[in-house]
Protein backbone atom coordinates (compact mmCIF):
# COMPACT_ATOMS: atom_id res chain seq x y z
CA UNK A 1 0.00 0.00 0.00
CA UNK A 2 1.27 3.07 -1.05
CA UNK A 3 1.16 6.22 1.80
CA UNK A 4 -0.46 9.49 0.04
CA UNK A 5 2.83 11.09 -0.25
CA UNK A 6 4.63 8.55 -1.94
CA UNK A 7 1.83 8.86 -4.17
CA UNK A 8 2.23 12.58 -4.59
CA UNK A 9 5.81 12.74 -4.94
CA UNK A 10 5.54 10.13 -7.43
CA UNK A 11 3.17 11.13 -9.86
CA UNK A 12 4.90 15.05 -9.79
CA UNK A 13 8.12 12.91 -10.93
CA UNK A 14 6.14 11.44 -13.30
CA UNK A 15 4.22 14.77 -14.99
CA UNK A 16 7.86 16.64 -14.61
CA UNK A 17 9.83 14.20 -16.32
CA UNK A 18 6.98 13.78 -19.24
CA UNK A 19 7.08 17.55 -19.62
CA UNK A 20 10.61 17.40 -20.08
CA UNK A 21 10.41 15.15 -22.58
CA UNK A 22 11.44 11.85 -21.02
CA UNK A 23 9.91 9.02 -20.30
CA UNK A 24 8.02 8.86 -17.32
CA UNK A 25 6.75 5.67 -15.13
CA UNK A 26 3.02 5.83 -15.87
CA UNK A 27 1.25 8.26 -18.47
CA UNK A 28 -0.16 11.22 -15.82
CA UNK A 29 -4.11 11.33 -16.41
CA UNK A 30 -5.00 15.61 -15.70
CA UNK A 31 -8.59 16.36 -14.49
CA UNK A 32 -10.27 19.27 -16.87
CA UNK A 33 -12.90 19.04 -14.57
CA UNK A 34 -15.05 22.53 -13.87
CA UNK A 35 -18.34 22.43 -11.95
CA UNK A 36 -19.19 19.38 -13.08
CA UNK A 37 -17.19 18.26 -9.54
CA UNK A 38 -20.08 20.20 -8.27
CA UNK A 39 -22.67 17.77 -9.95
CA UNK A 40 -20.74 14.54 -9.44
CA UNK A 41 -21.55 15.41 -5.55
CA UNK A 42 -25.61 16.23 -6.25
CA UNK A 43 -24.53 19.74 -4.76
CA UNK A 44 -25.59 23.07 -6.60
CA UNK A 45 -23.12 25.73 -7.34
CA UNK A 46 -25.20 28.21 -5.67
CA UNK A 47 -25.10 26.36 -2.43
CA UNK A 48 -21.27 26.46 -2.95
CA UNK A 49 -21.12 30.19 -3.93
CA UNK A 50 -23.18 30.97 -0.48
CA UNK A 51 -21.39 28.36 1.69
CA UNK A 52 -17.72 28.45 0.58
CA UNK A 53 -17.34 26.11 3.88
CA UNK A 54 -18.86 23.37 1.80
CA UNK A 55 -17.09 23.51 -0.89
CA UNK A 56 -13.61 21.45 -0.57
CA UNK A 57 -15.66 18.04 0.17
CA UNK A 58 -17.72 18.48 -2.04
CA UNK A 59 -15.64 19.37 -4.85
CA UNK A 60 -13.13 16.55 -4.49
CA UNK A 61 -15.48 13.57 -3.90
CA UNK A 62 -15.24 12.15 -7.81
CA UNK A 63 -11.64 11.30 -6.77
CA UNK A 64 -12.90 8.89 -4.53
CA UNK A 65 -14.47 7.35 -7.74
CA UNK A 66 -12.75 8.51 -11.03
CA UNK A 67 -8.27 8.00 -11.18
CA UNK A 68 -6.70 11.08 -12.01
CA UNK A 69 -2.95 12.21 -11.16
CA UNK A 70 -3.54 15.61 -11.13
CA UNK A 71 -5.90 18.96 -12.09
CA UNK A 72 -6.10 21.95 -13.22
CA UNK A 73 -8.87 23.61 -11.52
CA UNK A 74 -9.45 23.66 -7.74
CA UNK A 75 -12.73 24.40 -6.47
CA UNK A 76 -14.30 27.76 -8.47
CA UNK A 77 -13.04 29.76 -10.78
CA UNK A 78 -15.09 32.54 -10.89
CA UNK A 79 -16.19 34.72 -7.57
CA UNK A 80 -20.57 35.25 -8.55
CA UNK A 81 -21.53 36.40 -5.63
CA UNK A 82 -18.73 39.13 -5.26
CA UNK A 83 -19.62 40.45 -9.21
CA UNK A 84 -23.07 40.80 -8.17
CA UNK A 85 -22.16 42.52 -5.01
CA UNK A 86 -21.39 45.24 -7.67
CA UNK A 87 -24.75 45.24 -9.34
CA UNK A 88 -23.02 43.12 -12.24
CA UNK A 89 -24.71 40.02 -13.70
CA UNK A 90 -21.85 39.29 -16.38
CA UNK A 91 -21.96 35.84 -14.77
CA UNK A 92 -24.48 33.49 -13.54
CA UNK A 93 -25.46 30.47 -12.45
CA UNK A 94 -26.93 28.17 -15.29
CA UNK A 95 -30.40 26.39 -15.28
CA UNK A 96 -28.67 23.08 -14.76
CA UNK A 97 -27.47 24.01 -10.83
CA UNK A 98 -23.77 23.46 -11.90
CA UNK A 99 -22.33 25.84 -14.31
CA UNK A 100 -21.09 29.22 -14.50
CA UNK A 101 -22.25 31.17 -17.42
CA UNK A 102 -20.98 34.14 -18.80
CA UNK A 103 -22.41 36.54 -20.98
CA UNK A 104 -20.12 39.39 -22.42
CA UNK A 105 -20.68 43.34 -21.17
CA UNK A 106 -17.64 44.89 -23.09
CA UNK A 107 -17.80 48.64 -21.53
CA UNK A 108 -15.07 49.65 -23.84
CA UNK A 109 -15.87 51.66 -26.85
CA UNK A 110 -14.07 51.92 -30.26
CA UNK A 111 -12.91 55.10 -29.64
CA UNK A 112 -12.01 54.74 -26.30
CA UNK A 113 -8.15 53.58 -27.51
CA UNK A 114 -6.45 56.62 -27.38
CA UNK A 115 -7.36 56.50 -22.84
CA UNK A 116 -6.58 52.98 -22.51
CA UNK A 117 -3.48 53.64 -24.64
CA UNK A 118 -2.32 56.78 -22.47
CA UNK A 119 -3.19 55.27 -19.02
CA UNK A 120 -4.64 51.82 -18.72
CA UNK A 121 -4.86 51.16 -15.12
CA UNK A 122 -6.61 54.53 -15.40
CA UNK A 123 -9.05 53.98 -18.01
CA UNK A 124 -9.76 50.29 -16.99
CA UNK A 125 -10.53 50.71 -13.35
CA UNK A 126 -11.67 54.37 -13.02
CA UNK A 127 -13.80 54.59 -16.28
CA UNK A 128 -14.65 51.07 -17.07
CA UNK A 129 -15.15 49.95 -13.39
CA UNK A 130 -18.02 52.61 -13.14
CA UNK A 131 -19.48 51.85 -16.79
CA UNK A 132 -19.67 48.30 -16.05
CA UNK A 133 -20.54 48.25 -11.60
CA UNK A 134 -23.61 50.25 -10.84
CA UNK A 135 -22.83 50.06 -7.16
CA UNK A 136 -19.70 51.90 -8.02
CA UNK A 137 -21.87 55.04 -9.52
CA UNK A 138 -23.14 55.61 -6.73
CA UNK A 139 -22.11 58.22 -3.60
CA UNK A 140 -18.03 56.81 -2.98
CA UNK A 141 -19.69 56.28 1.07
CA UNK A 142 -21.51 53.70 -0.88
CA UNK A 143 -19.31 52.35 -3.48
CA UNK A 144 -16.26 52.12 -0.41
CA UNK A 145 -18.76 49.66 1.30
CA UNK A 146 -19.20 47.75 -1.28
CA UNK A 147 -15.69 47.29 -2.48
CA UNK A 148 -14.95 45.89 1.31
CA UNK A 149 -17.49 43.97 0.84
CA UNK A 150 -16.21 42.21 -2.65
CA UNK A 151 -12.40 42.12 -0.86
CA UNK A 152 -13.92 40.30 2.20
CA UNK A 153 -15.97 37.91 -0.57
CA UNK A 154 -12.75 37.59 -2.44
CA UNK A 155 -10.54 36.55 0.50
CA UNK A 156 -13.59 33.51 1.33
CA UNK A 157 -13.68 32.37 -2.05
CA UNK A 158 -9.71 32.17 -2.51
CA UNK A 159 -9.68 30.31 1.05
CA UNK A 160 -12.23 27.82 0.14
CA UNK A 161 -10.16 27.11 -3.38
CA UNK A 162 -7.00 26.51 -1.59
CA UNK A 163 -8.49 23.96 0.83
CA UNK A 164 -9.74 21.87 -1.94
CA UNK A 165 -6.39 22.02 -3.30
CA UNK A 166 -4.74 21.47 0.00
CA UNK A 167 -7.50 18.21 0.09
CA UNK A 168 -6.95 17.11 -3.13
CA UNK A 169 -3.18 16.54 -2.27
CA UNK A 170 -3.70 15.64 1.20
CA UNK A 171 -5.98 13.15 0.98
CA UNK A 172 -6.19 11.96 -2.75
CA UNK A 173 -1.99 12.39 -3.23
CA UNK A 174 -3.54 14.68 -6.34
CA UNK A 175 -0.86 17.00 -7.80
CA UNK A 176 -2.37 20.53 -8.12
CA UNK A 177 -0.75 21.12 -11.62
CA UNK A 178 -1.01 24.90 -11.85
CA UNK A 179 -0.88 27.90 -8.70
CA UNK A 180 0.85 31.29 -8.27
CA UNK A 181 1.28 32.84 -11.81
CA UNK A 182 -0.56 33.25 -15.38
CA UNK A 183 0.03 33.94 -18.59
CA UNK A 184 -2.75 35.93 -19.94
CA UNK A 185 -1.47 38.20 -23.27
CA UNK A 186 -2.67 41.72 -23.51
CA UNK A 187 -4.46 41.01 -26.78
CA UNK A 188 -6.83 38.62 -25.03
CA UNK A 189 -7.77 40.66 -22.43
CA UNK A 190 -8.63 43.00 -24.51
CA UNK A 191 -11.03 40.55 -26.40
CA UNK A 192 -11.95 38.84 -23.24
CA UNK A 193 -12.65 41.73 -21.31
CA UNK A 194 -12.81 45.38 -23.09
CA UNK A 195 -13.95 45.10 -26.31
CA UNK A 196 -15.83 41.85 -26.92
CA UNK A 197 -15.61 38.89 -29.80
CA UNK A 198 -17.34 41.60 -32.36
CA UNK A 199 -15.57 45.21 -31.39
CA UNK A 200 -11.89 43.68 -31.28
CA UNK A 201 -12.21 41.79 -34.40
CA UNK A 202 -13.66 44.68 -35.98
CA UNK A 203 -10.97 46.59 -34.71
CA UNK A 204 -8.18 44.40 -35.80
CA UNK A 205 -9.57 45.68 -39.07
CA UNK A 206 -10.45 49.48 -39.38
CA UNK A 207 -8.08 50.34 -36.46
CA UNK A 208 -5.08 47.59 -36.19
CA UNK A 209 -2.30 49.89 -35.19
CA UNK A 210 -4.76 50.78 -31.90
CA UNK A 211 -5.06 47.40 -31.10
CA UNK A 212 -0.91 47.05 -31.16
CA UNK A 213 -0.42 50.13 -29.24
CA UNK A 214 -3.29 48.55 -26.46
CA UNK A 215 -1.69 45.23 -26.45
CA UNK A 216 1.78 46.99 -25.57
CA UNK A 217 0.38 49.55 -22.70
CA UNK A 218 -0.97 46.27 -21.19
CA UNK A 219 2.14 44.42 -20.90
CA UNK A 220 3.89 45.77 -17.94
CA UNK A 221 0.66 45.37 -16.01
CA UNK A 222 -0.28 41.48 -17.43
CA UNK A 223 3.46 41.02 -18.22
CA UNK A 224 4.26 41.12 -14.41
CA UNK A 225 1.65 37.98 -13.42
CA UNK A 226 3.79 36.05 -15.66
CA UNK A 227 6.79 37.03 -13.42
CA UNK A 228 5.41 35.50 -10.15
CA UNK A 229 7.01 32.00 -10.62
CA UNK A 230 8.25 29.89 -7.80
CA UNK A 231 10.79 27.96 -9.18
CA UNK A 232 10.33 24.98 -11.68
CA UNK A 233 7.01 23.77 -10.60
CA UNK A 234 3.55 24.85 -10.28
CA UNK A 235 3.31 25.56 -13.93
CA UNK A 236 1.38 28.52 -14.92
CA UNK A 237 -1.79 28.92 -17.02
CA UNK A 238 -2.65 30.65 -20.23
CA UNK A 239 -6.36 30.35 -21.66
CA UNK A 240 -6.38 31.67 -25.03
CA UNK A 241 -9.60 32.66 -26.30
CA UNK A 242 -9.24 35.03 -29.40
CA UNK A 243 -6.55 33.54 -31.44
CA UNK A 244 -8.52 30.70 -33.24
CA UNK A 245 -10.31 33.63 -35.05
CA UNK A 246 -7.20 35.27 -36.39
CA UNK A 247 -5.34 33.35 -39.11
CA UNK A 248 -1.90 33.34 -39.41
CA UNK A 249 -0.96 37.10 -40.31
CA UNK A 250 -2.94 38.72 -37.83
CA UNK A 251 -1.52 35.74 -35.04
CA UNK A 252 1.60 36.59 -35.55
CA UNK A 253 1.49 40.24 -35.91
CA UNK A 254 -0.95 41.34 -33.28
CA UNK A 255 -1.63 38.63 -31.15
CA UNK A 256 2.03 36.83 -30.57
CA UNK A 257 4.62 39.39 -29.54
CA UNK A 258 2.76 39.36 -26.01
CA UNK A 259 2.27 35.70 -25.65
CA UNK A 260 5.74 34.96 -26.17
CA UNK A 261 7.11 37.34 -24.73
CA UNK A 262 5.08 36.16 -21.51
CA UNK A 263 5.58 32.76 -22.17
CA UNK A 264 9.60 33.30 -22.18
CA UNK A 265 9.14 35.46 -18.95
CA UNK A 266 8.34 32.47 -17.52
CA UNK A 267 10.60 30.06 -19.33
CA UNK A 268 13.70 32.07 -18.12
CA UNK A 269 12.40 32.10 -14.67
CA UNK A 270 12.56 28.00 -15.05
CA UNK A 271 8.89 27.03 -15.18
CA UNK A 272 6.29 26.23 -18.13
CA UNK A 273 3.36 27.53 -19.13
CA UNK A 274 -0.24 25.23 -19.94
CA UNK A 275 -1.75 27.11 -22.89
CA UNK A 276 -5.18 25.68 -23.15
CA UNK A 277 -5.75 26.79 -26.68
CA UNK A 278 -9.51 27.00 -27.42
CA UNK A 279 -10.35 26.35 -30.91
CA UNK A 280 -8.10 25.31 -33.88
CA UNK A 281 -4.28 26.04 -33.15
CA UNK A 282 -2.66 23.75 -36.10
CA UNK A 283 -1.96 27.15 -37.97
CA UNK A 284 0.16 28.54 -35.78
CA UNK A 285 2.12 25.57 -35.10
CA UNK A 286 5.37 27.05 -37.25
CA UNK A 287 5.19 30.19 -35.57
CA UNK A 288 5.43 27.91 -32.19
CA UNK A 289 7.88 25.56 -33.11
CA UNK A 290 10.07 28.58 -34.82
CA UNK A 291 9.93 31.19 -31.59
CA UNK A 292 9.35 28.41 -28.28
CA UNK A 293 11.98 26.52 -26.57
CA UNK A 294 12.38 22.58 -26.03
CA UNK A 295 9.99 21.66 -23.32
CA UNK A 296 8.52 25.41 -22.26
CA UNK A 297 4.80 24.60 -22.72
CA UNK A 298 1.87 22.26 -22.98
CA UNK A 299 -0.26 22.26 -25.36
CA UNK A 300 -3.96 21.55 -24.31
CA UNK A 301 -6.06 21.05 -27.15
CA UNK A 302 -9.14 21.38 -27.87
CA UNK A 303 -10.39 20.92 -31.82
CA UNK A 304 -7.02 20.39 -32.91
CA UNK A 305 -6.38 16.27 -33.64
CA UNK A 306 -4.04 15.13 -30.69
CA UNK A 307 -2.37 12.50 -32.87
CA UNK A 308 -1.71 14.55 -35.49
CA UNK A 309 -0.10 17.15 -33.24
CA UNK A 310 2.19 14.87 -31.49
CA UNK A 311 3.77 14.25 -34.70
CA UNK A 312 3.83 17.97 -35.90
CA UNK A 313 4.63 19.01 -32.54
CA UNK A 314 5.15 16.62 -29.64
CA UNK A 315 8.40 16.50 -29.96
CA UNK A 316 9.13 19.74 -28.49
CA UNK A 317 5.66 20.78 -26.47
CA UNK A 318 4.27 18.46 -23.81
CA UNK A 319 0.27 17.50 -25.76
CA UNK A 320 -2.68 17.31 -23.04
CA UNK A 321 -5.22 15.77 -24.81
CA UNK A 322 -7.38 12.27 -24.62
CA UNK A 323 -10.56 10.87 -25.70
CA UNK A 324 -13.17 13.01 -27.05
CA UNK A 325 -16.19 14.85 -24.45
CA UNK A 326 -18.58 13.82 -27.33
CA UNK A 327 -16.71 10.24 -27.71
CA UNK A 328 -17.58 10.10 -23.43
CA UNK A 329 -20.89 11.47 -23.66
CA UNK A 330 -22.62 9.29 -26.50
CA UNK A 331 -20.34 6.60 -26.86
CA UNK A 332 -20.17 3.09 -25.79
CA UNK A 333 -17.41 1.65 -23.41
CA UNK A 334 -15.61 -0.18 -25.64
CA UNK A 335 -15.80 2.65 -27.52
CA UNK A 336 -14.34 4.77 -25.75
CA UNK A 337 -11.70 2.04 -24.58
CA UNK A 338 -10.45 2.10 -28.48
CA UNK A 339 -10.26 5.62 -28.98
CA UNK A 340 -8.19 5.66 -25.09
CA UNK A 341 -5.95 3.06 -26.80
CA UNK A 342 -4.53 4.41 -30.14
CA UNK A 343 -3.95 8.02 -28.34
CA UNK A 344 -1.85 6.32 -25.98
CA UNK A 345 0.04 3.94 -28.62
CA UNK A 346 0.52 7.35 -30.80
CA UNK A 347 1.19 9.50 -28.19
CA UNK A 348 3.02 8.19 -25.31
CA UNK A 349 6.51 7.32 -26.39
CA UNK A 350 9.29 9.27 -25.37
CA UNK A 351 6.97 11.02 -23.15
CA UNK A 352 5.65 15.04 -23.68
CA UNK A 353 2.01 13.70 -22.84
CA UNK A 354 -0.59 14.08 -20.42
CA UNK A 355 -3.88 12.50 -21.06
CA UNK A 356 -6.87 14.25 -20.39
CA UNK A 357 -9.97 15.49 -21.95
CA UNK A 358 -10.35 18.41 -25.23
CA UNK A 359 -13.02 20.27 -22.88
CA UNK A 360 -13.55 20.65 -19.20
CA UNK A 361 -16.50 19.27 -17.47
CA UNK A 362 -19.17 21.95 -16.54
CA UNK A 363 -22.50 20.50 -16.16
CA UNK A 364 -23.23 16.94 -14.66
CA UNK A 365 -25.14 15.80 -18.20
CA UNK A 366 -21.20 16.40 -20.17
CA UNK A 367 -20.37 12.62 -20.37
CA UNK A 368 -21.52 9.57 -18.64
CA UNK A 369 -19.51 9.05 -15.95
CA UNK A 370 -18.86 5.07 -16.14
CA UNK A 371 -17.40 5.57 -19.20
CA UNK A 372 -14.68 7.96 -17.95
CA UNK A 373 -13.73 5.89 -14.87
CA UNK A 374 -13.51 2.85 -17.54
CA UNK A 375 -11.20 5.18 -19.49
CA UNK A 376 -9.28 6.51 -16.43
CA UNK A 377 -8.70 3.42 -15.09
CA UNK A 378 -8.01 1.43 -18.35
CA UNK A 379 -4.91 4.32 -19.27
CA UNK A 380 -3.75 4.07 -15.82
CA UNK A 381 -2.81 0.14 -15.95
CA UNK A 382 -2.24 0.43 -19.66
CA UNK A 383 0.09 3.48 -20.19
CA UNK A 384 2.56 2.13 -18.01
CA UNK A 385 5.88 2.49 -19.82
CA UNK B 1 -13.49 69.68 -5.33
CA UNK B 2 -12.02 66.70 -7.47
CA UNK B 3 -14.07 63.63 -8.13
CA UNK B 4 -13.15 60.49 -6.10
CA UNK B 5 -12.15 57.64 -8.45
CA UNK B 6 -12.23 54.19 -7.63
CA UNK B 7 -8.43 54.12 -7.44
CA UNK B 8 -8.86 56.26 -4.69
CA UNK B 9 -11.16 54.38 -2.61
CA UNK B 10 -8.67 51.27 -2.99
CA UNK B 11 -6.16 53.04 -1.72
CA UNK B 12 -8.04 54.13 1.30
CA UNK B 13 -8.75 50.69 1.65
CA UNK B 14 -4.94 49.92 1.71
CA UNK B 15 -4.56 51.58 4.35
CA UNK B 16 -7.94 51.06 6.39
CA UNK B 17 -7.52 48.65 9.16
CA UNK B 18 -11.46 48.37 9.73
CA UNK B 19 -12.04 46.29 7.59
CA UNK B 20 -8.90 43.80 7.88
CA UNK B 21 -6.13 44.50 10.47
CA UNK B 22 -3.39 42.61 8.48
CA UNK B 23 -1.80 45.00 6.64
CA UNK B 24 -0.22 42.57 4.64
CA UNK B 25 -3.40 40.81 3.61
CA UNK B 26 -5.17 44.08 2.63
CA UNK B 27 -2.47 45.00 0.17
CA UNK B 28 -2.64 41.56 -1.14
CA UNK B 29 -6.90 41.87 -1.57
CA UNK B 30 -6.59 45.16 -2.85
CA UNK B 31 -4.20 44.01 -5.36
CA UNK B 32 -6.17 40.74 -6.00
CA UNK B 33 -9.44 43.30 -6.53
CA UNK B 34 -7.48 45.66 -9.68
CA UNK B 35 -7.53 42.49 -11.30
CA UNK B 36 -11.18 41.15 -10.49
CA UNK B 37 -12.40 44.69 -11.66
CA UNK B 38 -10.92 44.40 -14.96
CA UNK B 39 -11.97 40.99 -15.94
CA UNK B 40 -15.59 40.78 -14.73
Amino acid sequence: MVNTQELHDARLADIKATCNHKEPKIVPILANVLTWAIGYANANTNEMLDHPEKLPETFTKFFNDVYFDTNFVNGLTTPVRAIERLGSNSFFVSEDGHTIQHQEHCEMKEDDYPQLIADPMNFMINILGKRKFPELRKSPEEAYKALIDVALNLDAFGAANAKCAQLAKEKYGIINLLGGFKVYPPVDVIFDRLRGFKGTLTDMRRQKENVIKAGEALYPIYGKLATYVNGDFPYGPSTLHCPTYLGPKKFEEIFWPGMRDEIMEVYNRGSKTLLVMEGTWEPYYEIMLRDLPQSSVLCALEADDVIKAKKLIGDKFTIVGGVLTNTLRYGTRQECLDEAKKIVDECAPGGGFIFSMEKCLCTYGDIKTENLIAVNQFVHEYGKY
Amino acid sequence: MSEVTIMDLLDKMKNDDSWCNDSAKRIALVNKMIFFLIEN
